[in-house]
């Protein structure tokens, strides 16, 4: 997937993730909110590695490396030309 | 008992048996704990809601029900109108041939024997589903953070008037949800919960 698609799914996954969130707040014990919770966080690391693989860290703290390419052009909102 | 006209009140001691009540009452007794005990000074003649002939509502007392905020308390004991039973809170439990268990009466079992738990205003058949869904105990086994209830959550019938709820939200599992690219799109995760705005609707349609 290309830099806008996995941003997208990013965006989905931290959407669905807010949501169970809520839910979860009042309804502290519902198994299948807890087992939707866990699944969509599990997709949304595995999403998030895949976009600092591709493309470069998602924030600051994902930078690795020896050099510090979090200062590196485009950041993830930077829509390229 | 004979040829009795019907009246909206009849005597208590008139019913001094399950079969008379049957009988004046053309269906079964159905054992319920008594009218509140604070019941106001004489009031004892409980108006029926299913004869509209009768209902007189400026005559109505002022029968509100003992709900704690949750809805789970049914609404006031009301007779139908060939028994207008005397629910009389100064003498002994009242059984008022309502339909409804708990009359609003605070005590676990009115001091009549009936337990809260026989009804919290989900269903007249309420032998397995002892919470309505409000998140009140009612003298009930389930949790409601299991989404263990009766499903009587969104009935209405049981309501105590004046009284705000909020319809507890399930998740069972069971196609409540969208799939995340739709859920997005839409603005929430949950089917339920999506309301668009189309300004018309609600108690004002035009």
């Amino acid at each position: 997937m290309n830099k806008k698609e996995l941003l997208r799914e990013l965006q989905e996954l931290d959407f669905a993730i807010q949501e169970a969130v809520l839910f979860l707040d009042t309804h502290p014990h519902n198994e299948v909110a807890l087992s939707y919770y866990r699944y969509v966080t599990g997709l949304r690391r595995k999403a998030a590695d895949e976009y600092n693989r591709v493309c470069g860290p998602l924030t600051s703290r994902d930078s690795r490396g020896r050099r510090w390419d979090w200062v590196n052009s485009p950041w993830p909102w930077e829509r390229e030309g | 008992m004979g040829n009795v006209e019907r009246a909206l009140r009849i005597p208590r001691s008139w019913m001094e048996s399950d079969a008379d009540f049957a009988a004046e009452c053309d269906r079964p007794h159905r054992p319920t704990p008594p009218c509140r005990p604070q019941c106001p000074n004489g009031s004892h003649d409980f108006r029926t809601r299913f004869d509209d002939v009768n209902f007189l509502e400026d005559e109505i007392e002022e029968a509100v029900s003992f709900s704690d905020g949750c809805g789970c308390h049914p609404e006031p004991p009301v007779c139908p109108p060939s028994c207008g039973c005397d629910c009389d809170c100064d003498e002994e439990p009242d059984d008022c041939g309502c339909d409804h268990h708990d009359c609003g009466c605070p005590d676990e079992d009115c001091g009549c024997g009936h337990h809260h738990d026989d009804d919290c205003g989900c269903d007249d058949n309420n032998e397995d589903q002892t919470d309505c869904g409000c998140g009140h105990d009612c003298g009930c086994q389930k949790d409601p953070d299991l989404d263990e209830d009766c499903g009587h959550q969104n009935d209405c019938r049981n309501r105590s008037l004046a009284m705000p709820y909020v319809i507890r939200q399930r998740w069972t599992g069971k196609r409540e949800i969208y799939n995340r690219p739709r859920a997005l799109l839409r603005g929430t995760l949950f089917v339920e919960l999506d309301k668009p705005f189309t300004g018309k609707g609600g108690s004002r349609d035009e």
